[in-house]
């Protein structure tokens, strides 16, 4: 049983990881309008929303195998976060990023009932949980160094990077200031030729 | 003479009279409401008109069903689909759950061939003649603890020209330092428990100098442990090869395992010292 739990902590840390980025990459691509027009973004919505549950129910799964299986951690090390004697900083990540995971999926159940603006900060914690996730699962994997385990943590990141690339580059586009209406004496100004003598006589 | 009828001011004089039933509000009409010629009634007003018209769509519009949990709230009624990517969810789902289980069988065929790979049990050791490795033995882990405890007072072989070889041999001055005063033979360390198990080294001294460690005892009653010290032990038998003392750098990730490393590894040298002074 042990065994199994021990095989199974592992397989499940890795996918509860995929599907954190998973969610998180769906959510930039939605929230920057980068999901295409293929599918409807009800849909998109609908996935993320999935996802983040599949997230935090494989993450407890993860946690609880790993309590199951001897590791020699106990309860306190796991939800405590800086309480574990060994690896501190790897499982004081792995906690923040179950609890910001919990904290992220929980919250956007009940959405209507928070003020956008507390839930958009709630909801952001999502990125500093997905990179706290990788951090743990690089310090503290067991399979760190196998070369499918690398592969996929060059996959996540660029999953993770390029919708992150995107949403960004959405925002400063839109926080950049419309260049202002020229007014007809400055259209004058830069014109030449017949271009100044329409605007001349346009006055 | 015909006298118009009295006439208020028009608020909307661009609104047609007829707009709703035909006649203007403003006028009191002295005739009765106009007869429907077919219906042989007055003429409904608008209003009226209305009112049964919902009436009649009320009673032929089908009963509204009860709302459900997966219709509740903003979702109900309208034919929405409660969840769009219902297909994709689920498969998201099967994916993920087949991953699991395919992927912890996966690692337990790896864990398998490994262990059959290396044997049954593992005595970490390393010796100066070759690389600092994990090397497999026959024995099983009680076979060896066994060992351990009979080599603890038989392995001492003092000679008296040990201190000579050591003296002249030692090419380092930490070589000269530590290990001119060691007697040849093999030397078990105490057993140095930490919250993660005991761990007990033994070294064999050649021609007054440290040539090998071994790592009789140490944490192995969990995988995360076997897996740690698999990677730790072979760091700090190589240091305290190369300083040969107890002075090892703490391996990071296996701070307990350092520290009874260190404790155990100077108890060894103590005795071989010890010996060596005796003999």
């Amino acid at each position: 049983m042990t065994d199994l739990m021990w095989f199974l902590t592992r397989s499940s840390g890795v996918v509860a990881l995929v599907l954190i980025v998973a969610t998180v990459a769906d959510g930039l691509m939605f929230s920057g309008r980068n999901t295409g027009t293929r599918r409807r973004p009800a849909w998109w919505m609908d996935l993320h929303r999935g996802l983040g549950g599949y997230a935090l129910a494989f993450t407890g799964l993860h946690l609880v195998t790993a309590y199951g299986a001897d590791l020699g951690v106990g309860l306190t090390e796991v939800f405590v976060p800086g309480a574990a004697s060994s690896s501190t900083t790897a499982y004081t990540l792995g906690a923040l990023a179950a609890y910001g995971v919990a904290l992220v999926v929980t919250t956007s159940w009940p959405k209507r009932r928070l003020r956008r603006r507390t839930w958009h900060a709630l909801h952001a914690l999502s990125l500093p949980a997905a990179v706290a996730a990788g951090v743990h699962a690089l310090q503290l994997g067991s399979d760190v160094g196998a070369t499918w385990y690398t592969l996929l943590t060059l996959a996540l990141v660029a999953i993770g990077t390029y919708p992150l690339a995107l949403r960004l580059l959405g925002i400063v586009r839109r926080r950049r200031p419309e260049p202002a209406m020229r007014r007809p004496t400055e259209v004058a100004e830069h014109a030449s030729g017949d271009e100044r003598v329409l605007v001349g006589a346009g006055r | 003479m015909h006298t118009p009828s009295p006439r208020l001011p028009d608020p909307d004089p661009g609104r047609l009279h007829d707009e709703r039933d035909g006649r203007d509000p403003h006028v009191t009409s002295p005739w009765p409401a106009p007869v429907d010629p077919l219906l042989r009634r007055p003429t409904a007003t608008a209003d009226e008109r209305l009112a049964r018209l919902a009436a009649r769509r009320a009673a032929t519009r089908p009963p509204e069903a009860p709302p459900t949990s997966r219709t509740a709230g903003s979702r109900a009624g309208g034919g929405r689909r409660p969840h769009p990517a219902g297909n994709a969810r689920a498969s998201a789902l099967a994916l993920s759950l087949a991953t699991t289980v395919g992927m912890a069988a996966y690692l337990q065929h790896l864990d398998t061939v490994a262990a059959a790979a290396e044997g049954a049990s593992l005595t970490i050791s390393g010796s100066t003649s070759g690389s600092t490795t994990a090397n497999s033995t026959a024995t099983t882990a009680t076979t060896a603890t066994t060992a351990t405890t009979a080599t603890t007072t038989a392995a001492t072989e003092p000679t008296a020209a040990t201190d000579t070889a050591a003296a002249t041999t030692a090419d380092t001055a930490v070589a000269a330092t530590s290990a001119s005063a060691l007697a040849d033979g093999t030397y078990t360390g105490d057993t140095d428990r930490n919250k993660w198990g005991p761990v007990q080294v033994q070294i064999t001294v050649t021609d007054g100098s440290i040539t090998s460690v071994d790592v009789v005892q140490y944490p192995d009653d969990d995988r995360k442990s076997v897996q740690i010290n698999q990677r730790a032990l072979p760091a700090l038998i190589e240091s305290a090869l190369q300083s040969q003392s107890a002075d090892v750098d703490t391996v990071s990730g296996a701070t307990y395992t350092s520290d009874s490393y260190r404790i155990s590894l100077q108890s060894a040298i103590d005795a071989a010292r010890a010996a060596a002074t005796a003999g």
